[in-house]
């Protein structure tokens, strides 16, 4: 089923060419935009405030089409990368991004949690949220 | 109390008291080590139980604790909404079989997440055992608490009480598991480590924990009463071995006591004190009856001698009573024994005296026979001692007749008996002339007058009669003479025979008188008148064969002395051839 979905991910993607999703933080964030060097390093756990904020990245659990297309349009890197990466950082005391279950779950933690920064598909973000960069 | 139950009783606590004392101090002592030793294990064991409830509930916190710390805690702050926590939970609760619920609230008092799902939504409302604080995983804040309700069921499953072991937990003075207290019990208490305000309690019925002790003990009692029998049996038999030499020492002493035959002994078949015991009551019986075989001869003497001393009495008193009837002299002779009274005679040359009283029968015809009986028994009395003072054998009384001789049983000698006798004779009248003054004196006219008789010759002196009645006295033609003499002589006066006044011619004054023939004898006898004393005062004797002259110087007078010369130059004229 997630194969499908991914295949046909891909396939709307490279048909398309229109962004599906964006990373949203609380519509009261005072961040207004960041780009993917900038999400990368939040992600990644190589930068944890912005503008003064400290910021509370949120990964969705398991392999979402929403987690493996920001892995791959955003951070750029693979699954296996990301493994290699986090087993490297271990070391140095970093640990990955908290993890949310469901996307619903993101969206109420992103609601709640100041500094929360996560990804969504476009169509749920309302107006709670502010959409920081789209992908 | 015998001595021999003192000896069973002394033998028997002897034996039995250190054996008791020592039983008991062993027993109380081993009691009391058993107890330290049970309370010792149950120490351990509780103390192993406090160490697995300790585990259970380190366990119990680690969880929690592993729980709070994973990242899943940080859906807190979503509310769970992907229940993700109360999976989590409930399969934490399922692992562990807890008895109670983990709750998660969040920072607001609200239930996120909780095993009890009626309880979601709802604020926090019960008690918390224990609980660990969440904090995101990303900043460290705060999120929440993860919170254990939790039974005291999961600790007191661990325990396997039974009826005589129980475990027990002590919680705000609330006992789990809820339990009637065993009523005597050893118990011992500690708290668990990691929550001190849970007490835990084990308790051990001691009646089951002392069983065993128990056990012994009535063995050891039942053992105990045994040995006592056995000692008591032994002790009985041996103070009767101790005892028995004494018991028949006892026996023999009381039989000894009863039958008094000393001959009785104890056999003696022991060499130790008690068989010389009885050797010596043996031999102290012997000797007893020795001394008694002595003390009955020596009784048996006595009484022989206080029979014979008695007889002797008897005899003393009766020869007293027989010696007034006797001569003096012939009693003396006859108790000395040196006569013996037997019918037999010797013949001895005597001077035997008679006397009476003149006209006896006369006089006394004239008196109340009481006075006769007074002067007579006077006047035998008094002649009687004069006789007794010269020595004289009063022969017998024949009325109012004495008949007295001298020169048997002693003997002065002839002349001696003779002048003694004629002395006596004298004296006697004058008893009787003073008596004679007395009694006129008492009214008596005619008082007695008494003549005496003496001839000097041979008699046959002896005992006469028969065996079974004899007389001490004297037979021969000289006592016939004798009493002639004496009838012959007048009142008043002593006459002799011619053989006396031989014999006592110098010593006393003489008158012839007339002479007398006695029967059996052809030739007369010339005899004599014994001039008084009294009479013969101043008158001076010259007798020689053929005269006899009698002068008294002082009175003759011229003419008597002529007319003496005249008749005594015609009788010497007369006379010459």
């Amino acid at each position: 089923m997630r194969i499908v979905l991914l295949l046909l991910s891909i396939a709307l993607v490279s048909v398309a060419e229109a962004a599906e999703y964006a990373v949203v933080v609380a519509r009261n964030s005072p961040i207004e935009a960041l780009d993917s060097e900038r999400l990368r390093d939040i992600f990644l756990r190589r930068r944890s405030f912005e503008g003064g904020i400290p910021l509370v990245p949120i990964n969705l659990l398991g392999e979402e089409a929403v987690r493996t297309q920001f892995e791959s349009l955003v951070l750029q890197m693979d699954r296996g990368q990301i493994n290699q990466y986090w087993v490297t950082s271990h070391f140095q005391g970093i640990k990955p991004p908290a993890t949310q279950a469901s996307l619903q779950s993101i969206k109420t933690f992103i609601e709640r949690v100041d500094g929360a920064i996560g990804y969504l598909p476009i169509s749920m973000v309302d107006d709670g949220l502010k959409v920081l960069h789209e992908f | 109390m015998s001595f021999k139950a003192k000896t069973i009783l002394l033998l028997i606590l002897l034996s039995l008291v250190p054996y008791v004392v020592t039983m008991a101090f062993l027993g109380n002592a081993y009691r009391n080590d058993v107890e330290n030793r049970l309370m010792e294990d149950m120490g351990h064991q509780l103390g192993i139980t406090i160490d697995r409830l300790d585990q259970s509930l380190q366990a119990l916190q680690n969880d929690i604790e592993f729980i709070a710390s994973l990242d899943i805690m940080n859906d807190v702050l979503t509310g769970d909404l992907d229940r993700r926590i109360v999976n989590l939970l409930l399969l934490k609760k399922d692992d562990l079989a807890l008895d109670g619920d983990f709750d998660v609230v969040d920072g607001s008092g609200l239930v996120v997440a909780s095993t009890a799902l009626d309880s979601i939504g709802s604020p926090f409302n019960g008690e918390s055992f224990m609980q660990v604080p969440l904090f995101s995983t990303f900043n460290n804040d705060n999120i929440g608490a993860l919170r254990v309700r939790y039974e005291m069921s999961n600790l007191t499953r661990y325990f396997a009480n039974d009826g005589n072991f129980r475990y027990a937990l002590l919680v705000s003075g609330e006992r789990y598991p809820a339990q009637m207290q065993i009523a005597d019990t050893l118990s011992v208490s500690g708290v668990i480590g990691l929550r001190p305000e849970i007490g835990i309690i084990f308790e051990q019925n001691r009646d089951f924990a002392f069983a065993v002790l128990d056990s012994f003990t009535r063995s050891f009692l039942i053992a105990l009463a045994i040995g006592t029998l056995i000692i008591s049996a032994i002790a009985f038999l041996a103070a009767s071995y101790i005892l028995r030499p004494i018991l028949l020492l006892s026996s023999t002493a009381r039989s000894i006591y009863k039958t008094h035959d000393y001959s009785q002994r104890v056999r003696v078949d022991r060499s130790d004190e008690i068989g010389n015991l009885a050797s010596a009551f043996n031999a102290m019986i012997q000797g007893m009856q020795d001394l008694i075989a002595r003390l009955k001869e020596e009784g048996e003497n006595r009484l022989k001698l206080a029979q014979e001393k008695n007889r002797a009495e008897t005899l003393q008193t009766l020869s007293n009573k027989l010696s007034k009837y006797l001569s003096p002299q012939i009693y003396e002779s006859i108790f000395s024994g040196e006569k013996d009274v037997k019918l037999g005679s010797s013949r001895k040359k005597l001077t035997i005296f008679f006397s009476d009283i003149v006209n006896f029968t006369g006089t006394t015809d004239q008196m109340e026979s009481e006075d006769l009986t007074a002067l007579l028994n006077q006047y035998l009395r008094e002649m009687t001692d004069i006789a007794l003072r010269y020595g004289a054998t009063v022969d017998k009384y024949i009325g109012d007749a004495i008949m007295i001789f001298f020169g048997d049983p002693h003997s002065r000698g002839v002349e001696e008996d003779a002048l003694m006798c004629v002395e006596m004779s004298l004296s006697m009248q004058r008893r009787v002339r003073e008596l004679q003054r007395e009694w006129r004196a008492a009214g008596y006219t005619k008082p007695f007058v008494i003549r005496v008789g003496i001839h000097t010759g041979y008699c046959t002196v002896g005992n006469f009669g028969t065996e079974s009645r004899m007389d001490y006295t004297i037979v021969g033609s000289a006592v016939n003479l004798a009493s002639r003499i004496e009838n012959t002589a007048e009142p008043g006066t002593v006459y002799i025979s011619e053989d006396t006044y031989l014999l006592v011619r110098e010593k006393f004054a003489s008158l012839p008188v007339n002479k007398v023939t006695p029967k059996g004898i052809s030739q007369p006898v010339q005899l004599y008148k014994v001039l008084m004393e009294e009479a013969a005062e101043g008158v001076q004797t010259l007798s020689q064969d053929g005269f006899q002259l009698q002068y008294q110087p002082e009175l003759l007078t011229a003419e008597s002395r002529e007319q003496l010369r005249l008749v005594l130059e015609k009788i010497t004229r007369e006379s010459s051839p």
